[in-house]
């Protein structure tokens, strides 16, 4: 699904993670299974009875031993060519440290991933990972709702795989296809021969039979109307595939030419004059983009991202398509060469050598040049402290999360107050009483601070939580149910690889997980 | 109250199935028939169908939340190919049976939990093998698995009533998408009432395969389509073996290069011939602990459960979203059980076999048919397919009336159809 590239991407990728519970075994399984290249495990645990009934990668042996250390031992059996080690220390505490060491530790990961971590080492590490530029993923859990929130300064997406409709340049053609087009002669072929012209070739004869041909046409409602009826007559009978295809296809490609929006958001950033730099991380975005702009702005490209070249699937003879599909490819590799020769420039004007960036990854960018993503996020630090939160509250409303969110974090608030989660009688879940008045009334407590912070982010009074949903967090003493964490490592892992191979485009920036309606909730903060 | 195994579960899943839920619709501390959640749990019996990559997953969950009685059936054996999605097998275990495996690694790693493997096809088991379980989880790889065992526990509620409702969840997963399902037979909808979710992808024209290939991919199925069952009749093309697949690259890279097509390779022909895109660990996860999970809420009812399809999606974010497929009055499983079709007088018995396998309504797969006493034609066994054999060629004018109902079997369903035949 990501191709080599991906998989070697998956291979070199260094991924720290804090937690060594069910979530964190499980979100490392989906790494180990598809061949990361090495992970690192970060957490003082013992290995408990709670330990042996929930987290599959420990074994009931392995009770009093340290839980890091198990889970790394039972992760790296599925997969030999991985390397995993464990680090028996508190999270907090080795983030507090200055010893060099434990700095690289963090300084030196592709990813890093916090499960089930509190907000203290949550922040911290948002702190680290937002300075150093690297991806930080945290998760965490209260019984059947778990919470997924990515954080990284920007996130480039070149190899999207999203599906865009081809680009035929029907109305503006370039001059290889106008030729080929003109020295074709629909009059003199029989019926069968017409029945297999591609499409294309019907609507650009249309076009010229209806004069709307020339440089500066773009035809109105009215005309697009007259196009599909004469494309209709130009059929020797009804009902043949191609001309169908070639009516159907006014409506697309009958319009100018327009870089999309995204694109066009991308080449008109500010990051394009003065990119940060990520040369050691091998971060080539910026300058491909401004050599994609430089490009667009030349008198060779009119203005048009480079071609694509590849076109659909269509009713023709095999001989006519084929030589239709190789002058789409021979412009695209004349436009991928123009591109290269901007690269060049902007390479050597920023006193770089000529293969700093592979032509395998320039030509790679060339074809996704219609297909890019770039995705900002805000800090997890700044979430925490609340400095972001006012300006994303709404998001929260509008993505119906609000309650979800807030109770999570009301919770965290309780646990600093309380010395332990709502609706947990002990401080560790293994010699736990049930108490149904204590759940109760803590769910009262999760009520009153949630309904605090929804005023503190500037969403109240008219929000309010929800009740039930905050007894149902208090219901879960913010226990880890296997089931949840095996789904939210499964969502993170996928997210993971996404941020890891920079394909297909990750969620921005909170997933929170529904195991009671099965759905999730998205929303930017 | 003695148990077959001794029970244990998690603090965890303890809250769920003795704190006070009076937020929770239909959750009861003790039922009418004096059983509590914890009892509900501690005496489920559980069957897993599959023990592959959605399998392996569903074992663990089930072990990791309470479950201690499973039964776990898969007719295959450990591929080398499996290792990297597979996690409860190893290098030693290839050619060994999955069930069974699977089975001993869960039992080592809980040694508490009861777990039963069946190296068998899910056609051999018996209806008294399914009537007794509390519940049954699908992972499955073919559409014709699925709809035999929806076919099948359908018509359990059918003939034993309460003492035969089997709630199905049913996984699936493609790439980086998947779904899951909850089918409460008889209550809502089976899995025959979606059948178009699960319709077949469009195959290229035969035209364009057999005359005007364009794509590498029609070069691919001439080989596989028209070649192989040309020169094989009969043996089956099979996608997993590596010298069926070389060969259709063979035949398909020479017809290419007459067309002068590129792009021929052995990855591309396997996906064609399986028709499938490549499974991954995370996908299977989730889809799995979805699959899981609801079967921890509808045996134990400490949560509403999933109503009733539920869909994922990782392509582009995160997308998560369930809803109630409505159950199909007309469903061949779980409605009436009736269909109809319209043919010319002169299509021919063929013909009409061909309709009711192509029919996105009907897909089935080699149907034998019969009028009233008389027998048109048998698929199985060899005698009675000889015997009417010769009927294929014969219009259906000549075989029955205008309006004729037939009777119809076919190994997707466990039981016969009514199709009414009209002549257009």
């Amino acid at each position: 699904l990501w191709q080599e590239s991906g998989q070697t991407a998956l291979e070199n990728a260094r991924v720290c993670v804090f937690g060594s519970t069910a979530l964190a075994a499980e979100t490392l399984k989906n790494l180990v299974l598809p061949g990361i290249g090495e992970f690192t495990v970060v957490d003082d645990g013992v290995v408990g009875e709670q330990d042996t009934l929930t987290n599959f990668f420990v074994q009931p042996s392995d009770q009093g031993k340290p839980r890091a250390e198990c889970i790394v031992q039972g992760l790296c059996e599925l997969n030999p060519d991985v390397r995993g080690s464990a680090v028996t220390r508190s999270p907090a505490e080795l983030l507090a440290s200055s010893d060099p060491a434990d700095i690289q530790l963090v300084a030196d990961a592709t990813l890093v991933l916090a499960c089930g971590q509190p907000e203290s080492v949550v922040c911290a590490l948002s702190r680290r990972c937002w300075q150093a530029r690297i991806p930080l993923v945290a998760s965490d859990y209260a019984g059947f709702y778990a919470r997924v929130r990515t954080s990284i300064p920007e996130h480039a997406v070149v190899e999207s795989h999203a599906d865009t409709p081809s680009d035929l340049r029907l109305l503006t053609p370039f001059p290889a296809l106008r030729s080929y087009i003109e020295q074709i002669d629909l009059d003199v072929l029989d019926s069968t021969d017409l029945a297999h012209v591609p499409y294309p070739i019907i609507v650009a004869k249309a076009l010229k039979a209806l004069s709307l041909d020339g440089d500066a046409a773009v035809p109105t409602v009215q005309q697009k109307r007259e196009l599909r009826d004469y494309i209709t007559t130009m059929a020797h009978a009804p009902g043949e595939e191609n001309f169908d295809q070639a009516v159907e296809a006014v409506t697309q490609h009958c319009k100018p030419y327009s870089t999309p929006d995204a694109i066009d958001q991308i080449l008109s950033d500010p990051a394009v004059a003065a990119p940060p730099t990520d040369e050691a991380k091998g971060d080539h975005f910026w300058l491909l983009v401004r050599a994609l702009r430089a490009y667009v702005h030349s008198d060779y490209a009119l203005g048009m991202l480079p071609l694509n070249g590849s076109i659909p699937d269509m009713k023709a003879d095999t001989k006519g398509y084929i030589a239709l599909q190789r002058i789409y490819k021979q412009k695209a590799t004349e436009d991928a060469a123009e591109f290269a020769t901007h690269v060049a420039r902007e390479l050597s004007e920023a006193g770089l050598a000529g293969d700093y960036i592979s032509a395998d990854e320039v030509a790679v960018f060339c074809r996704n040049a219609s297909n890019l993503r770039l995705l900002r996020f805000t800090s997890l630090h700044d979430e925490i402290e609340g400095k972001s939160l006012c300006a994303a509250a709404e998001n929260l409303v509008a993505a119906d999360v609000a309650s979800h969110y807030a109770l999570f974090r009301a919770s965290a608030r309780f646990e600093a107050v309380h010395g332990r989660y709502p609706g947990v009688t002990a401080s560790t879940n293994d010699a736990e009483m049930l108490d149904d008045e204590l759940v109760a009334s803590d769910a009262a407590k999760l009520i009153d601070i949630s309904n605090e912070l929804l005023a503190e982010w500037g969403l109240g009074p008219e929000t309010k939580v929800d009740e039930d949903l905050a007894m149902e967090f208090a219901r879960s003493g913010h226990c880890e149910l296997h089931n949840i964490s095996s789904m939210t490592g499964g969502i993170v892992s996928q997210e993971a690889i996404k941020l890891i191979t920079h394909q297909y485009v990750p969620e921005n920036s909170l997933c929170i997980v529904d195991g009671v309606k099965a759905k999730s909730y998205v929303a930017r903060i | 109250m003695a148990m077959a195994s001794p029970f244990k579960c998690d603090a965890g899943i303890s809250r769920y199935l003795q704190l006070k839920a009076p937020h929770v619709e239909g959750f009861e501390l003790v039922n009418d028939e004096n059983e509590t959640p914890r009892d509900l749990l501690a005496k489920a019996k559980v069957l897993v169908i599959g023990a592959g990559g959605l399998g392996c997953e569903i074992l663990k969950n089930l072990a990791m939340s309470g479950f201690n009685d499973i039964h776990v059936i898969d007719m295959d054996t450990i591929d080398l190919s499996n290792l990297n999605r597979q996690f409860l097998f190893r290098k030693d275990d290839v050619g060994k049976p999955k069930a069974e495996v699977a089975a001993a690694f869960i039992k080592r790693r809980s040694p508490h939990v009861s777990i039963t493997p069946h190296f068998k096809r899910i056609q051999e088991m018996s209806e008294e093998f399914y009537l007794d379980f509390t519940i049954i989880i699908c992972g499955l790889d073919s559409i014709e698995a699925r709809r035999w065992i929806n076919a099948l526990i359908c018509g359990l509620v059918e003939e034993h009533g309460f003492k035969g409702f089997k709630p199905i969840i049913d996984g699936g997963t493609e790439g980086l998408r998947g779904n899951a399902r909850v089918i409460l037979p008889s209550v809502n909808a089976c899995l025959d009432c979606g059948l178009d979710l699960y319709s077949k992808k469009a195959t290229y024209p035969i035209c364009t395969i057999a005359n005007t290939p364009r794509l590498p991919e029609h070069c691919i199925e001439w080989a596989s389509v028209l070649e192989w069952p040309r020169l094989f009749p009969d043996k089956k093309l099979d996608g997993d073996d590596p010298d069926h697949i070389n060969w259709v690259v063979e035949k398909a890279s020479a017809r290419a290069a007459t067309f002068n097509i590129p792009g021929i390779n052995y990855s591309l022909a396997q996906g064609v011939v399986k028709n499938i895109i490549p499974a991954i660990a995370s996908t299977n996860a989730i889809v799995a602990a979805a699959c899981t999970n609801e079967a921890l809420k509808v045996v134990t009812t400490c949560n509403p459960y999933l109503d009733n399809y539920m869909f994922y999606s990782g392509l582009d974010g995160v997308y998560m979203f369930s809803f109630p497929y409505a159950r199909n009055p007309d469903c061949l499983v779980c409605g009436k059980r009736e269909g109809s079709l319209s043919l010319p007088a002169t299509a021919t018995l063929d013909e009409l076999i061909t309709a009711l396998k192509e029919s996105p309504v009907f897909q089935l797969k080699a149907p034998t048919i019969s009028h009233g006493e008389t027998n048109l034609y048998f698929q199985n066994p060899k005698a009675l397919e000889a015997l009417t054999r010769p009927n294929l060629v014969k219009s259906i004018g000549d075989l029955f009336e205008s309006g004729s109902t037939l009777t119809v079997t076919d190994p997707t369903l466990t039981t016969s159809l009514s199709v009414s035949v009209d002549f257009s």
